[in-house]
């Protein structure tokens, strides 16, 4: 048992701890799925499945443990846990799909290795096709509301800019941030399922 | 706009990583996500508060058993020791100031209701715990 992380939930609020994980670990498989191309591939398993195997992992405190001198937030940590999991969970039925390969196979255009390698290549022309068709649909939307600079919001994020970051060097409010953000996540959401 | 180092070559990793931060950065934000989502989040939020508070109470209930396991553990240890030491042992309890009847130490022993009444007083915890140390790992766990 991990004393800490039992005083941690504790102190915390355990509704708003897990509306948090729910939110953060359903939006995670959705894109996982998505990028992975694989229904199904979670073995039946719905998001709050890895919420619930996430928060026994913390508390029995079993393989990667919570420390909180290097990681103070409890969420931060958990979130780490579940996109673990959902990863592995995905990828492990990626790599059970590519046999064991040798040498030979190289020079082998049929070869799982090589059908492999060119599947990865396919699968990144589609998605950057795909960022292409976001960035189109978010334009057209920016150009209804100019005064929003949805695009840049865009850009920053794919550079991994908090939304704090993107306020200040674009200078703007926290609301109109958090509105534009919602805004492209639901552009991006309906592009991908079109 | 100043760009960032990319961490990666994936195509909208970054920027899907950037939405499931938002989503889940505090408690309004996800409840707007999984309402527009439509997922029935108060059955299963309440479903996992209650999985919390049931491993909680579970892991709260064994460590009640380890803890009344340590007592008898060091109780035992205490009595096997007390009988060769019993004069170094009375001492140290003299300097710990244990508001206990240990006159019988010296003499004849301590009769169970003298021992429970040692195994309640802090000061004697503390002892035991100084001269009979339990292997602690990193967290502080036993």
């Amino acid at each position: 048992m991990n004393n800490l992380v039992l005083k941690k939930l504790n102190e915390l609020n355990l509704k708003e701890l897990n509306q948090q994980l729910l939110a953060y670990t359903h939006s995670r498989l959705k894109h996982l799925k998505w990028r992975h191309k694989h229904e199904g591939t979670t073995k039946g398993r719905e998001a709050n499945d890895y919420v619930q195997e996430a928060l026994k992992l913390a508390l029995e405190g079993k393989d990667r443990k919570w420390n909180p001198t290097t990681e103070p937030d409890l969420l931060k940590y958990l979130k780490g846990v579940i996109s673990s999991l959902v990863s592995n969970a995905i990828t492990s039925q990626e790599s059970k799909s590519l046999t064991s390969f040798t040498p030979q196979d190289l020079q082998d255009r049929n070869s799982p290795h090589v059908i492999h390698k060119q599947a990865s290549i396919d699968k990144l022309l589609i998605k950057e096709e795909l960022k292409q068709k976001i960035k189109t649909a978010i334009e057209k939307a920016e150009k209804k509301k100019p005064e929003i600079p949805l695009s840049l919001i865009f850009e920053a994020m794919d550079e991994e800019m908090k939304p704090r970051e993107i306020m200040e060097v674009l200078n703007l409010e926290e609301r109109i941030v958090r509105n534009a953000i919602r805004q492209i996540r639901s552009i991006s959401d309906k592009t991908i399922n079109t | 706009m100043p760009s960032k180092e990319p961490k990666n070559n994936d195509p909208l990793l970054n920027f899907f990583n950037g939405i499931e931060e938002f989503v889940s950065s505090n408690a309004e934000e996800a409840v707007n996500y999984l309402k527009e989502e439509d997922i029935d989040y108060k059955n299963l939020v309440e479903e996992n508060v209650d999985y919390i508070k049931n491993l909680q109470a579970q892991y709260m209930l064994k460590a009640g058993e380890e803890k009344q396991n340590w007592f008898e553990r060091k109780k035992q240890e205490f009595l096997k020791t007390f009988e060769a030491n019993r004069e170094k042992i009375h001492m140290d309890l003299a300097a710990l100031q244990v508001q206990v009847n240990f006159k019988n130490l010296s003499t004849e022993g301590l009769s169970n209701d003298e021992l429970e009444t040692l195994f309640e007083d802090a000061k004697f915890l503390d002892y035991l715990e100084q001269e009979f140390p339990d292997q602690k790992d990193d967290e502080g766990n036993s």
